[in-house]
């Protein structure tokens, strides 16, 4: 009887055994890791959500979760840079429903085109806990496949739970600094993706690193109002076709013209009853003539904005943009741009190509 | 001659103005490196040599609270005097650094 057990036990074993290296089974067992993974990640996301929202329970959060979303198609032309305002229309449409405590679907299933200034703006804002306001929000790459291997390679999915598991693009660099600080490491590295990426060699690119340390430092000291709480600062740098290295730094703090310190009462008067509007101000923001709000130091001070302006005109430069508040400037040409939409934030975009 | 590598002796990737502002600021470089060598150079009446090669950039900031900084404490003409800049990898770094030691203040600019 005993031996009869052994043998049936012995088959089972073998079976298993059998059944262990199989293909299907190694499939089975590794989605059950991914699931296991993934139902980790999405836990902590709830966590996350939960610290955020402390002041109510988590069965408000619960609830929350399992409200229906809100569609909300994104302009066809889905980029901040090129489509500014339609945009901003979109980001005000998302932040109304998420004051109203909607969960919203962020369907950008048929756009046309979709750049990466627009991708790194929209895990920002969606990161912004002010911005989504304890509201979930779903959503899912664009069909074109073209589009959805940007969007796909970003490294937009290291910031959201997800239940696809997408690798980020070779070059693609995107990153928000928490620390609020100043970071020459990561203006090295994204500068190394660019000089490879566009030139294909080491070259002396000053500008380029410079430009990224001036931007690093004009978040850090002017976009927040409240300097106990400097606003963090993202950086996206995304390797296009034709050796295009496209660059999105930006901070969602609020704004170049609303930090801006106005000298005398009378032109305060006049912002104030809006007879100045802030694309006035737009030729003394260029040469540094804006007061700075830090007080430290401000004889020597006020040397990056100029700066970044400067190094614009260089050829290197395919492109160059500064979107802040309701003005839109093509750095490149001085061209300052009213836009109908205000962004809460400064929003720094440049492209690099290699001139023959 | 005293010399000065910022690559070497301070860091190939400047940062900005302050400490608070973050790593390799021009403030650290100008109390841990230029001021003290400087001064090295002023009591021995040598030259100093500061080398800009090597460097991912110069960022304007971290010019204006060294070298700026420097030309306010000890004067402009005294700094121009003492110091020797090496920059064959882009003679721009040299010219700003230049710039910035006989304009440090921003409304001279």
């Amino acid at each position: 009887m005993r031996r009869k057990t052994n043998k049936l036990l012995g088959k089972i074993r073998t079976a298993y055994q059998y059944k262990r290296r199989s293909k299907k089974w190694r499939r089975r067992k590794g989605h059950r890791a991914a699931e296991r993974a993934a139902k980790s990640l999405y836990d902590r996301h709830l966590r996350e959500q939960e610290a955020l929202n402390q002041q109510i329970s988590w069965s408000q959060v619960r609830d929350q979760r399992n409200k229906i979303p809100k569609d909300l198609a994104a302009p066809q032309v889905f980029s901040f840079v090129h489509n500014t305002d339609e945009v901003l229309e979109y980001w005000e449409q998302v932040g109304r429903l998420f004051e109203q405590k909607e969960n919203v679907f962020l369907n950008i299933d048929n756009v046309t085109q979709l750049t990466s200034d627009a991708v790194a703006l929209m895990i920002a804002n969606l990161k912004n806990p002010e911005f989504s306001n304890g509201c979930f929000f779903v959503g899912r790459a664009p069909r074109d496949r073209a589009l959805a291997k940007v969007f796909t390679q970003s490294g937009f999915y290291k910031y959201v739970w997800s239940r696809g598991q997408f690798s980020v693009g070779q070059g693609n660099i995107l990153h928000r600094e928490t620390n609020h600080k100043v970071v020459p490491e990561i203006a090295v590295s994204t500068y190394q993706v660019g000089e490879k990426h566009t030139f294909g060699e080491a070259l002396h690119f000053d500008e380029l690193y410079e430009i990224m340390i001036e931007c690093m430092s004009n978040t850090h000291n002017h976009a927040s109002l409240n300097t106990k709480d400097p606003c963090r600062w993202w950086i996206y740098t995304y390797p296009a076709e034709n050796n295009v290295t496209c660059y999105s730094f930006f901070d969602l703090g609020v704004g170049i013209f609303q930090s801006m310190r106005t000298k005398d009462f009378f032109t305060k008067f006049l912002r104030t009853v809006k007879y100045y509007r802030n694309i006035d101000f737009v030729p003394d923001l260029l040469a540094g003539r804006i007061q700075s709000r830090i007080d430290k130091d401000n004889e020597i001070r006020g040397k990056g904005i100029p700066e970044i302006v400067k190094h614009s005109k260089n050829d290197l430069f395919r492109a160059f943009y500064l979107i802040t508040n309701d003005v839109k400037i093509n750095l490149k040409t001085g061209e300052p741009e009213q836009l109908k939409h205000n962004f809460r934030g400064t929003f720094f975009y440049w492209e690099i190509e290699a001139r023959v | 001659m005293v010399k000065i590598s910022i690559a070497r002796d301070f860091s190939k990737n400047p940062g900005a103005r302050h400490n608070e502002d973050g790593n390799h600021s021009g403030e650290a470089f100008f109390n841990n490196i230029l001021l003290p060598k400087f001064e090295e150079a002023e009591k021995s009446d040598v030259k100093l040599e500061v080398d800009l090669n090597g460097l991912y950039g110069f960022p304007s900031s971290f010019v204006s609270e060294s070298f700026g900084k420097l030309s306010i404490l000890k004067g402009a003409d005294q700094v121009n005097a003492r110091i020797v800049f090496v920059s064959d990898e882009n003679p721009i770094r040299a010219e700003k650094a230049k710039a910035e030691i006989k304009n440090p203040r921003k409304d001279e600019q």
